[in-house]
């Protein structure tokens, strides 16, 4: 398992984050307390990686505009990196008056630099072919998996054929990438992950898939219990679209690999996030995954009543953040609720920040 | 039930229903109460819980106590038993509009 620790300093929301989940883990905070900036701050270092500073920041985070923590100081660095074993990737950019000035890449090896310059593939690619291990750390970044707002509007009128080798952050090639795992052995075990997740979702409602191409575009129509003519799946609910999308986003994954995906609750029934988390569970441990969901679902809080300390909680106050829920709050105490309860009670983390602590 | 870290101090936790007891309710009675127990130990008084969507909760008299009911009582009991940050309080109030 690529057991990794993210870091970020003076990054909007996150004056200092370090963070080193595991297995299946959530991050819970208030509204503002820098759960998606984390996120997009992995989505930033894959691109800083495979493109440059610049563009991951316009990727990744929207643009430059408001990227420093606002009571940092003016030219304080803004520092978002990424340690595996030893190596360790770090990017520092400087932003003045909400404009970032310039970014900078270094690589450790323990306390050797391996490199210091400019982000970028092409500043680095000379580095992997000397050491397996760097090659494989960049390739484990290059891999990452971050998600977030599938795009279910555009998944409705099917996806790219041409959109074949990643999964877009949205979902929206969704449906080509599932034909592609169908129709390669290797990969068939991933469209059958998913088709069984969403068997087990939707048990009233899917039975099979099958994938229609017109054009460039390619479309999936669904087989329902009892009907002998495919219907269109762009015609299916909300959550029928958003579970297919949330499976391919963990199907997508390489083993030992890094899956992040913001609120993956939304659309979903209760009966659906617990089989979501439940799924999730079964593949990190299959395939050693490293899966990380932001949330404020008190269902999907619930799905680790016994597992608090995969729990981390971004609170606005602890240096660095985040801390897990069974060091922020006594584990016998909570012990005596049901998390989900205990998060709708405001008794974790509150928008109104003076509830949060004892 | 625990021993509270109240060998050396009283603790005392209100758990309540309104922001506008969170906020005030142990300052205001604090400062009508005395600062020391009956054996002689300061008293500290712990910042407000608040459980929320119960201050417009109707109560009745027939039936089971409702889940807004029970999770008041939950927090209250928790406070009483491990409390929220590693020792229970020596005493817990539950104060509310209901």
């Amino acid at each position: 398992m690529s057991t990794f620790t993210l870091y970020a300093k003076n990054l909007r929301a996150l004056r200092s984050l370090e963070w080193s989940p595991s297995g299946v883990s959530l991050l819970v905070g208030a509204n503002g307390a820098g759960k998606s900036t984390a996120l997009q701050a992995l989505k930033f270092l894959r691109l800083a990686v495979d493109r440059d500073a610049a563009e991951a920041v316009n990727l990744a985070f929207g643009g430059y505009f408001d990227l420093r923590n606002r009571v940092a100081a003016e030219h304080a660095w803004i520092e978002i990196g990424i340690r595996i074993g030893n190596l360790d990737l770090r990017l520092r950019l400087v932003s003045v008056q909400g404009l970032t000035k310039s970014g900078e890449m270094t690589l450790h090896d323990g306390p050797t630099e391996l490199f210091r310059g400019a982000a970028g593939r092409s500043q680095i690619a000379f580095l992997s072919p000397l050491d397996p291990a760097v090659a494989a750390f960049m390739n484990t970044i290059l891999k990452m998996g971050i998600f977030h707002d599938p795009d279910i509007s555009s998944l409705r009128g099917g996806s790219n054929i041409a959109h074949t080798q990643v999964l877009d952050s949205r979902g929206t090639n969704a449906i080509t990438m599932l034909r592609g795992w169908f129709q390669r052995r290797p990969d068939r075990w991933r469209y059958d992950f998913v088709l069984t997740g969403l068997r087990a979702a939707f048990p009233k409602l899917i039975t099979d898939l099958d994938f229609v191409e017109a054009g460039n575009t390619i479309a999936a129509q669904v087989y329902r219990p009892g009907s002998e003519m495919p219907a269109h799946l762009g015609s299916e609910a909300n959550g029928v679209l958003t579970m297919l999308v949330l499976l391919c986003d963990l199907a997508a994954a390489e083993k030992g690999g890094i899956v992040a995906i913001d609120e993956p609750e939304n659309s979903l029934h209760p009966y659906a996030i617990r089989l979501f988390v439940r799924l999730a569970d079964q593949l990190a441990r299959r395939n050693d995954l490293t899966v990380v969901l932001t949330t404020h679902s008190p269902v999907l809080l619930d799905a680790f009543n016994d597992t608090p300390e995969q729990i981390y909680v971004l609170d606005g106050m602890t240096e660095p953040a985040p801390v897990r829920l069974s060091e922020f709050k006594n584990p016998e105490w909570l012990r005596q609720f049901r998390l989900g309860e205990l998060y709708a009670d405001d008794g974790i983390v509150s928008n109104d920040d003076e509830n949060v602590r004892g | 039930m625990k021993t509270s870290v109240g060998d050396t101090v009283k603790r005392i936790r209100f758990v309540v229903t309104g922001d506008l007891e969170r906020k005030a309710i142990a300052a205001s009675i604090s400062a009508l109460f005395p600062q020391t127990a009956s054996d002689g130990k300061p008293v500290e008084w712990l910042r407000a819980q608040k459980v929320p969507a119960a201050t417009t909760h109707r109560l009745t008299t027939s039936g089971p106590p409702s889940g807004t009911m029970k999770a008041l009582a939950r927090r209250v009991i928790a406070e009483a038993a491990e409390g929220e940050d590693g020792s229970p309080a020596d005493l817990v109030i539950c104060s509310g509009i209901v």
